[in-house]
């Protein structure tokens, strides 16, 4: 099969965005696993960093898998939206929790 | 990758139809509030979920991941095959994507497993309770997404699909990856973050 220059690189892309997503997995993991094997008590840096990848994660699908970098830019928008607020939240979370429990308790 | 190009960005090409992503903004906005529901729980409770995580089989999990993942790169290939015209080429894609759906409810099967061995249930504390609803509403939609890979590859082996024509194709594959989407933040939630 002859595979012009287009089609190479659309599979070079694709290939890198599938290889870059197994490696984000295992280093998120990593660093939640060293901070607890360093007996690092606060876990807030690497709870940060792993919502981090999170992000970066699902922009690389949008983008690359399902391929919305170059399509309706409306629907890409919301996805990369749901990937930006969601893993902030979930910092916001770890940094937070004390805000988190006033705002969400009834009564005193 | 859907093979687009400089037209396609130019025109907002819809992958799929707009009908699919309706239905995939309904999903991703139900597992939202799922998340939103874990981080409220988890803030009340940061003992029993740093415990439950800890008691999860983080392999089971990273499996998972690895699994959606690949099969993520898999229907994107099929995808940018049917476009290119390659009708077989696309058919043996949507396969590999299936098995790796099946590879994953037997992983899940087998993680459930390890845990009731453990003496975990949905009823051994809020995490799990929560880790079990989660965790099952995203099996049933990986189940769901299988059988849309195989209605696709049934449609395709009829010849339904052309390099003019795969709408219903795309369709399937932007489900399926919502499926994989959701699964990478669960991962962290339930498997890694303490």
């Amino acid at each position: 099969m002859v595979l012009n220059c287009t089609e190479r690189n659309a599979n070079k892309r694709l290939i890198i965005t599938w290889l870059t997503l197994l490696m984000l997995t295992l280093v998120s993991v990593f660093f939640v696993e060293a901070a607890t094997a360093y007996s690092i008590s606060n876990n807030v840096i690497s709870g940060v960093l792993v919502c981090f990848i999170v992000a970066l994660k699902g922009r690389l699908v949008i983008d690359n898998l399902i391929g919305l970098r170059l399509a309706n830019k409306n629907i890409r928008g919301v996805m990369l939206s749901y990937f930006y607020v969601l893993p902030l939240l979930i910092a916001l979370g770890i940094i937070f929790p004390d805000i988190i429990v006033n705002m969400t308790s009834l009564g005193s | 990758m859907f093979a687009g190009n400089k037209a396609d960005k130019d025109k907002g090409v819809i992958p799929g139809d707009i009908a699919v992503w309706i239905l995939i903004f309904a999903e991703i906005s139900e597992f939202a509030l799922f998340f939103v529901i874990f981080i409220v729980a988890k803030a009340h409770h940061p003992e029993v979920f740093a415990e439950g995580v800890l008691q999860l089989d983080t392999f089971s999990g990273i499996s998972n991941t690895f699994i959606l993942l690949t099969s993520s790169f898999f229907i994107a290939k099929g995808v940018q095959a049917i476009r290119l015209g390659r009708v077989k080429e696309s058919q043996k894609w949507i396969i590999y994507t299936f098995l790796c759906g099946a590879a994953y409810c037997c992983v899940k099967a087998w993680e459930y497993h390890i845990n009731s061995q453990r003496g975990i249930g949905i009823e051994t504390d809020l995490f799990f309770t929560i880790y079990y609803y989660l965790t099952f509403n995203h099996l049933l939609h990986v189940m769901f997404g299988m059988c849309g890979l195989l209605w696709v590859y049934l449609r395709s082996r009829f010849n339904a699909y052309s390099i003019e024509q795969h709408e219903g194709l795309e369709a399937a594959a932007c489900y399926w990856h919502m499926v994989d989407l959701a699964w990478i933040i669960i991962f962290p939630l339930l498997y890694v973050l303490i």
